[in-house]
């Protein structure tokens, strides 16, 4: 994670549940307002608790382990887990090893659907309303907030090895 | 590094890149369709056919897709003889399959006259052209459950004595990378069916969404299995992940 210049930080206390990131995630892959293929969803609970959700680009993919193509790949430099859709097969072993269901696949296109934040200018960080998506440089403090939020996670889903 | 020339363009490769990567890095469109990028190259369709001049003068045509660059070439991608011989393949695989809508559109393209209205049995509904893309997707997932059976006209892809395969894991990529949709795999709610074989639908333990076959996540590599063995739907496992953070939140558990 530390070898990424730029982080995407989620800071899910700040989500107001509007659901903005799923509709600039599919207009910026897709060119159309669908939340269903976006990258990114806002899992909303009661007390005005929302969770957006997107890739996590682990330190170690099941993803990647799964796919025998190549298809997937998880970058040295920048610590994204990329796509390359033309080696994809369509055997869809990637969804089925994440443990985090962050990743979907498109049957039409026959492409699978994760988050690539867009490139290095991630469409749902630009258009937050609430900066509960961020963009930032991976110094210390950024990752310190990551591992934060991974803290949250893994004392909830402990039961998930990761 | 090599240079070589690609229908008057320059263009710097890597030794043994083959002549469609190079064509194709420089966006010329070779029409390709037992090629694909995830899978070892087999030149079976000889779609992907171009004309190459070697150091020597010599101009052969050849496989784009098995012609590893080794020296100084000259391809041409688009010459009359790389045209006429395209044409020629796709005559032969429209004969084999007439009611592709792959081959009809090639067909178009290349300006192949469609077959005889005689020579076109109305009963045929044969897509595969035997380009062997499932059987090496098959071969590359692990599982081998398909191969090329029979020879000559009688040849085709099959499972080992037309019989339910038992090492298929009903994947479907066999079926998802055919070009010409030959392969069928029918699902219904509960049940999959593919190569003759039926599997049952694994039921999300949260919301009961029928999601994959039991093979298929016995193939999930055991360390990224949840340790408590729950069998969660991806929707369900993405939402167990946002509860998670939830909770740490102060919010209640619900439904």
């Amino acid at each position: 994670m530390e070898k990424t210049e730029n982080l995407l930080l989620i800071t899910p206390e700040r989500c107001i549940g509007c659901g903005t990131c799923e509709l600039a995630c599919s207009i910026g892959h897709v060119g159309e307002f669908k939340p269903t293929v976006a990258n990114i969803s806002v899992l909303r609970f009661e007390a005005g608790v929302n969770v957006p959700m997107a890739c996590l680009q682990c330190d170690k993919p099941a993803c990647v382990a799964a796919c025998q193509t190549g298809a997937l790949e998880k970058d040295p430099k920048t610590g994204l887990v990329g796509i390359n859709g033309a080696k994809c097969i369509g055997c869809r072993m990637c969804m089925m090893a994440c443990p985090f269901g962050n990743i979907t696949y498109n049957a039409a296109a026959k492409q699978p659907l994760k988050c690539d934040q867009c490139g290095g200018s991630p469409m749902c960080a630009e258009f937050c309303p609430a900066n509960a998506i961020e963009y930032l440089p991976a110094d210390t403090a950024t990752v310190q907030r990551k591992k934060a939020f991974a803290a949250k996670l893994a004392s909830g889903i402990s039961e998930v090895n990761v | 590094m090599v240079e070589v020339t690609i229908d008057g363009q320059k263009i710097e490769v890597e030794k043994g890149t083959t002549a469609l990567e190079a064509a194709r890095s420089l966006g010329i469109e070779i029409p390709t369709l037992c090629y694909h990028e995830g899978l070892p190259p087999d030149g079976n369709c000889r779609l992907c056919q171009v004309e190459v001049t070697d150091a020597r003068g010599r101009t052969n045509l050849v496989i784009s897709c098995m012609y590893p660059i080794k020296g100084p070439v000259e391809i041409r991608t688009d010459t009359e003889r790389v045209r006429d011989a395209r044409a020629f393949v796709v005559k032969l695989l429209l004969a084999r399959s007439p009611h592709s809508p792959v081959l009809q559109h090639l067909a178009e393209e290349y300006g192949v006259e469609p077959l005889d209205a005689r020579f076109v049995p109305e009963d045929e509904t044969d897509l595969c052209i035997r380009c062997g893309r499932c059987v090496r997707a098959c071969a590359t997932l692990g599982n081998n459950c398909i191969e090329f059976v029979w020879r000559g006209w009688e040849k085709e892809v099959n499972t080992p004595f037309k019989e339910p395969s038992n090492s298929c894991i009903g994947c479907g990529a066999c079926a998802q990378v055919c070009p010409t949709g030959a392969i069928r795999v029918t699902e219904d709610e509960t049940t999959r069916t593919i190569w003759d074989r039926t599997f049952d639908l694994v039921a999300c333990e949260r919301c009961g969404v029928r999601f994959a076959t039991p093979e298929q996540l016995k193939v999930v590599s055991p360390e990224f299995k949840p340790v408590d063995g729950r069998v969660l739907c991806p929707r369900c496992r993405k939402l167990e992940e946002a509860r998670a953070v939830a909770s740490g939140l102060g919010a209640q558990e619900e439904n």
